[in-house]
């Protein structure tokens, strides 16, 4: 069984500007989901409400694993972790960086460095462990808030955008990181990409959200095969949507 | 110009031959200074940072009375500790007044005030994004406050070290509450200004020149926390 959220008519308004109008999915657990949309339809909203990062002004956010409900707190919080579009490393080197989560789940130090070393040697960073993060460029560190999440073999994982500031072999890497983390570990993983081609690649399910709702979801063939909706062909086909 | 040089070449010696007078005053001012210093920050930096990453009730007016005490005069500070510890005062009996340990108060009056809001200014500077981050890897509580005021760690070691200028610097509350008295409570700013009076300028450039030599270390130590001279 695998970790997976659900969302049941969630509500977030920011101001005057509804980010998610009532949307409603869940993502299936041990799959790679990829959420699709064009900017501004809620869909780094939605990943942070999965993340436990916001809490919905109406609606519910349920977690799972399996037939058997998980209450939010920080049980669940270190079941799960969220790469984001622009990468958050601490000021410290990037072996602490990629130790945090790990020594907040109380691994001992010897796995620690080790679950450390393998990561990095993954997404080709093996020399890095002892640099500043502040020293690293745009792309070495997103490859190492990657690999930071890989070390901590996450139940759920969310990714926003995470290639976006990748190379294409970079993103090749990060494709395989995350094929053998679902392979692997059963990973739940949710993922937000502008990239079509990456998430035909990817994706075992696919999700299309609109004007903060979710427009169409299904399996990853059918999807981009034989959309149902207008605006979901119109947006996989390339055509522009906003 | 010949008094100044004159003044110089003595202080010079003074210096190198290790006076006791000078170095008596030089340690009471680095004991003095440092303590309150280090009580300035133990209470200071915890209530700054928990301004910037706790909500409270009267939160804000705490951040208020800190930022309004940050440029508190400090012969008013003096006064305040003078009336506080002389013997008509609420403390007089505890006869700490014209001693090391009453100036050691007011300099923490002064400078606790430095520290907490700079601390505080530090701490809510860094990025929402931080505890977001270390919520995301699993941390919690505590842990999550800790890793914000380790991201804002040079900015509080700069509060601290602010803190230290002010204090080494001040002479207004110590001269009211120590008396500056030979051998017990004089310290470099008030020996100064005394010995300026008195004409007798060797001891006083000497204390001059050693209390610049502080102020460029602090101030080197100041550069240094908020990343180096290569910026």
């Amino acid at each position: 069984m695998s970790l997976t959220v659900e969302l049941h008519d969630v509500i977030r308004i920011y101001g005057k500007r509804e980010a998610l109008a009532g949307t409603s999915c869940r993502f299936l657990p041990g799959r790679i989901n990829v959420l699709l949309g064009p900017n501004g339809c809620g869909k780094t909203t939605l990943l942070r409400h999965a993340a436990l990062l916001e809490a919905p002004d109406r609606g519910t956010v349920v977690f799972s694993d399996g037939d058997l409900p998980v209450a939010p707190g920080k049980d669940l919080m270190q079941r799960m972790t969220l790469v984001s579009q622009a990468p958050v490393l601490f000021n410290t080197t990037v072996f602490r960086n990629m130790a945090y989560g790990l020594q907040m789940r109380g691994c001992e130090e010897g796995e620690v460095k080790r679950r450390v070393s393998d990561a990095l040697e993954l997404v080709g960073m093996g020399g890095f462990a002892g640099a500043r993060a502040a020293s690293l460029s745009g792309g070495e560190a997103q490859r190492v808030a990657i690999a930071r999440a890989y070390a901590l073999r996450p139940e759920m994982l969310l990714l926003d955008e995470p290639s976006s500031n990748l190379d294409p072999e970079g993103g090749a890497v990060f494709e395989d990181v995350l094929r053998k983390l679902n392979a692997e570990q059963g990973t739940t993983v949710v993922i937000v990409t502008h990239n079509l081609f990456q998430a035909r690649r990817l994706a075992h399910a696919a999700f299309f959200m609109y004007g903060g709702k979710m427009v169409e979801w299904g399996d990853a063939a059918g999807f981009f095969n034989r959309p149902e909706k207008a605006v979901t062909a119109k947006f996989i086909s390339g055509e522009i949507v906003f | 110009m010949e008094t100044i040089l004159n003044g110089f070449l003595k202080a010079s010696g003074l210096i190198v031959s290790f006076d006791p007078e000078l170095y008596y005053i030089i340690l009471l001012s680095l004991k003095v200074s440092g303590g309150a210093v280090l009580i300035a920050s133990i209470a200071g930096i915890p209530l700054g940072a928990a301004c910037a990453l706790r909500r409270f009730p009267g939160r804000r007016s705490v951040v208020l009375i800190l930022n309004t005490f940050m440029g508190f005069p400090p012969v008013v500070a003096g006064l305040l500790i003078y009336l506080v510890l002389s013997r008509s005062g609420p403390l007089g009996f505890m006869g700490l007044l014209y001693s090391p340990t009453a100036m050691v108060i007011a300099q923490t009056f002064i400078v606790f005030p430095i520290v907490a809001g700079l601390s505080w200014s530090a701490a809510a500077s860094v990025s929402p994004r931080i505890r977001e981050t270390a919520l995301t890897l699993g941390a919690s509580g505590f842990a999550v406050d800790w890793r914000v005021i380790s991201e804002a760690r040079m900015q509080i070691l700069s509060a601290v070290i602010a803190g230290f200028g002010r204090a080494i610097a001040e002479v207004g509350a110590v001269l009211i509450v120590g008396g500056n008295i030979a051998g017990y409570t004089r310290m470099m700013t008030t020996a100064i200004a005394m010995e300026t009076g008195k004409g007798s300028f060797e001891l006083a450039i000497a204390l001059g020149i050693v209390l610049l030599l502080v102020a460029f270390l602090v101030n080197i130590l100041l550069k240094l926390a908020q990343g180096g001279f290569g910026r």
